[in-house]
């Protein structure tokens, strides 16, 4: 593995293009949106709850968490996405830039993967592409591109042995299956996959534990909880699939401010339960290093997450357009994510 | 290294690698941007350090370390683009792109943008915050522009605090054109008004110095020290000047008589009276010669005058001769005839003195000497600015005439001293009428003073270049960037045919500089 950064762009971007060029599809170039973030849904489970340790409120020590990353022990690494939509008569295309940035001993290092996918419900358009995709819904199906394309990014470049600390929840909505694949295979790169999840109507603990006291595990754990604290480790286990077990804590990085939930598999958590605690610390670290408590993020993930936006604005979609022949149109209706 | 990001308001903007990020760039750096075959050449504008990634005040709170990723800062650069390398003949202006490397120009793409390659050597500088430094290429060597040798001819207003480098700069200046200069069949010669301390009066000694990075200097020009060979100091009447380091057998004692003084020069004298009080006292002085001097047992001393001035018979009531040969009478205002015989009186010392000569233009008009006249000594300003005005015309009257095609620099410090304020603006007119046709003449001069406020404006529509050093104004307000933070030597330039660089250092000079 080499330490430079990288734009990847995938091996059809310009292909799809041509095809899109010769299939005449008309843009609206006034509906192209801004690099948004991309929220999967949260899980909302169903099966048990186990409280894996004593206390209810753990605190945090960052020092040891700056050690911890300055020691190297781990490379630290983070992961997000930001997309454009570009609405056409004819469907839909989706640009995605997913971002993985790696901590290594003096710099961030950005590897960042760059895809364009069209959705159709024209049947005719397809006949004559190879690119162009069907799709009934295409919310679903660039979804599933979303992952696969996320999966190999990960696996590919994050580093072996390294923390990759992951926007977005481990299960969640219809990539829930990719994502636990992602995890296993990551797994057995020896790495160490960590979901930070901000905000979930999520009531496991409160359902479970709590019935009638909170409104959601949210709640709970900001009521719970003082500034540089985590709750007691709660092992979830799913009623209809095992691999849908995880282990979750709440993290409070600043006060008055909604806390984090971090998030691992349970084979993770079986593989690594030594190391959480300096894995917890690094990351409270990380909320503090950021430091903005208006959109709490771990550092690594807000950087990704930047060079995500950074490589969407710098790429000129209207020029790509204009370049490819395709002409704009009237308005048109987004459809959205 | 950096990388070029776009163009803001008309400059072109530039990051550092983060890979390759020594440090901050200077204001007035010049940079080379490379586009294959293509080069531009650029100059620094604005120059900041950024954070990489913005960090958050929680860490110090806390008392905890930052990460090293995080104390990561990058240069960001406006520069305004110079030249285009080769030109292009279709009239137009190649797109500078993003994302092209540029590096510091080196002193090869530095020659190729000045129009003129040979000058004067002076070395390119820039400036950030308070430290002001010399400019180097990529190798660390001193970059170095030739200011063009025309420059001189166009006139040059030079300003600067006391121990800004104003001096040195004059000295540098001066003994380039008694040695190298070029141009008009040169070297010429230089005639440097003295008037404070000993500053130009041990020319002819070599410059005294152990500061390796003065020696390392001009070893870059490929010079050593030396004084100037041909060196003569004048000064007025008996007043030898009382400088230790002076080679005495250079000094000559200069006067003017009275009977052969242009009544026109007294006006160097009587700069603080009205205009109309300094037109009487000319035709005052005019009709005595006329008419009075060495008739009837009158003498042709400034005494002589002066006594004629206080004959309490006359009643302050005198004979006048015009300029256009009418005669008249004038009475003076009390006051006025005072002051007037104050500065008689005082001057009077340094006229009509024994065993002194009248300062000849030929004496001046010399190639490759330089003439200095000392006024350094108590009251010799007001005889100097007569003096000044006489010598100035007779060398514009011998150059007017084709006598002499000897070039010359006439250095003035402290100009204000003798050009007075606007109201006596035409005290010495003939200066600026030489500042005017000086490059047809082959005449240049320097005015030199402390404070810009200091200089008439006058002068400033007559010159061409200006080069401002430490201090040159405390006043002006709208200063293009701190110039108190402007090194010994370093200056804000406008010089003709240098357009594109905004500052400058000067050599120290070869001669004439000694450790105070």
């Amino acid at each position: 593995m080499d330490y430079y950064s990288k734009l990847i762009i995938s091996n059809d971007f310009n292909k799809l293009i041509v095809e899109l060029q010769n299939s005449h599809i008309n843009f609206n170039k006034d509906e192209i949106s801004l690099p948004i973030s991309f929220n999967v849904s949260d899980y909302d489970g169903n099966g048990n709850i186990k409280v894996l340790e004593n206390e209810n409120a753990i605190n945090l020590v960052p020092e040891l968490g700056y050690e911890y990353i300055r020691d190297g022990n781990r490379l630290i690494s983070g992961y997000d996405e930001s997309l454009i939509s570009i609405p056409a008569l004819e469907g839909i295309a989706f640009m995605f830039a997913h971002s993985l940035v790696i901590l290594n001993a003096e710099k961030y290092i950005p590897i960042v993967k760059l895809s364009l996918n069209f959705y159709t419900r024209s049947r005719a358009l397809i006949s004559n592409s190879t690119l162009i995709k069907y799709a009934e819904d295409a919310s679903v199906d660039s979804k599933k591109d979303y992952v696969r394309d996320k999966s190999d990014l990960l696996i590919n470049f994050a580093h072996h042995d390294s923390i990759i600390l992951i926007d977005g929840p481990l299960i969640g909505g219809q990539v829930s299956d990719s994502n636990i694949d992602l995890n296993r295979k990551l797994l057995k790169k020896g790495i160490i996959p960590v979901y930070i999840v901000k905000n979930s109507n999520s009531s496991l603990i409160v359902d479970n534990l709590y019935n009638g006291q909170y409104n959601s595990d949210f709640e709970f754990a900001f009521k719970t909880l003082k500034k540089g604290q985590r709750t007691s480790l709660y092992h979830y286990q799913d009623m209809y699939s095992k691999d849908k077990n995880k282990i979750f804590t709440y993290i409070k990085p600043y006060s008055n401010v909604s806390p984090i939930r971090l998030e691992l598999h349970e084979t993770t958590y079986k593989l690594y339960e030594s190391e959480l605690n300096n894995i917890f610390d690094s990351i409270y670290y990380l909320f503090l290093a950021q430091g903005n408590s208006s959109n709490p993020q771990p550092r690594i993930v807000a950087i990704a997450e930047a060079y995500a936006r950074e490589v969407l604005r710098a790429i000129d979609v209207n020029d790509i357009i204009f370049k490819s022949g395709l002409i704009p149109t009237m308005n048109y209706t987004r459809f959205g994510w | 290294m950096l990388v070029t990001l776009g163009e803001e308001d008309g400059k072109i903007k530039l990051i550092s690698k983060e890979s390759d990020n020594d440090g901050i760039l200077p204001y007035g750096s010049f940079i080379t941007v490379e586009d294959g075959n293509r080069k531009f050449i650029l100059r620094v504008e604005d120059s900041i350090q950024i954070n990489s990634f913005s960090i958050s005040p929680m860490l110090a709170d806390m008392d905890i370390k930052p990460l090293l990723q995080d104390q990561k800062v990058r240069n960001l650069v406006l520069a305004v683009r110079i030249k285009e390398i080769p030109p292009r003949d279709d009239g137009l202006n190649s797109y500078i792109k993003p994302m092209l490397f540029a590096r510091r120009s080196n002193q090869e793409e530095i020659d190729y943008i000045m129009t003129n390659q040979t000058g004067i050597p002076v070395f390119l500088s820039s400036m950030y915050a308070y430290d002001s430094q010399v400019l180097k290429d990529e190798n660390k060597r001193p970059i170095l522009v030739n200011i063009p040798e025309k420059f001189f001819f166009y006139q040059t207003l030079i300003t600067g605090a006391t121990g800004s480098g104003k001096t040195a700069a004059m000295k540098y200046l001066s003994q380039y054109f008694v040695e190298k200069l070029d141009t008009l069949n040169g070297p010429g010669a230089v005639l440097a008004i003295n008037v404070k301390e000993d500053d130009f009066l041990y020319m002819d000694k070599s410059s005294k110095t152990n500061k390796e990075e003065i020696l390392k200097e001009w070893e870059a020009l490929g010079e050593s020290s030396h004084g100037i060979d041909s060196f003569r100091i004048y000064y007025p009447g008996n007043n030898i000047p009382l400088s230790k380091n002076m080679d005495k057998n250079k000094a000559k004692s200069i006067t003017i008589k009275t009977k052969n003084l242009d009544p026109e020069n007294l006006s160097g004298i009587i700069q603080n009276l009205p205009a109309k009080g300094a037109e009487q006292i000319i035709d005052i002085f005019r009709y005595w010669q006329a008419n009075v001097m060495g008739k009837r047992g009158e003498g042709y001393k400034m005494s002589d005058f002066i006594r004629y001035l206080d004959d309490p018979a006359k009643n302050r009531i005198y004979k006048v001769l015009t300029a256009n040969g009418d005669i008249y009478e004038y009475t003076l205002h009390a006051a006025t005839l005072n002051s007037l015989k104050n500065a008689f009186v005082t001057a009077s010392q340094f006229f009509d003195v024994e065993n002194a000569d009248e300062l000849k233009a030929s004496d001046i008009l010399e190639r490759r000497k330089m003439s200095v006249i000392d006024l350094s000594q108590k009251n010799a300003i007001g005889f100097g600015a007569i003096l000044l005005r006489d010598i100035l015309n007779k060398i514009y009257e011998e150059k007017s005439n084709g006598n002499s095609n000897v070039p010359i620099l006439v250095i003035i410090d402290e100009v204000h001293e003798f050009y007075g304020n606007s109201k006596t603006y035409e005290a010495l007119k003939t200066l600026d009428a030489i500042a005017r046709k000086g490059r047809s003449l082959g005449i240049g001069v320097i005015f030199a003073s402390q404070n810009l406020e200091d200089i008439p404006s006058g002068i400033s529509k007559v010159v061409n270049s200006k080069i401002f050093f430490k201090g040159y104004s405390e006043r002006e307000k709208r200063k293009i960037i701190n110039d108190d933070a402007l090194g010994p030597g370093y200056a804000i330039s406008r010089i003709y045919g240098l357009s594109f660089v905004k500052m400058i250092k000067f050599p120290l000079p070869f001669g004439g500089l000694y450790e105070k």
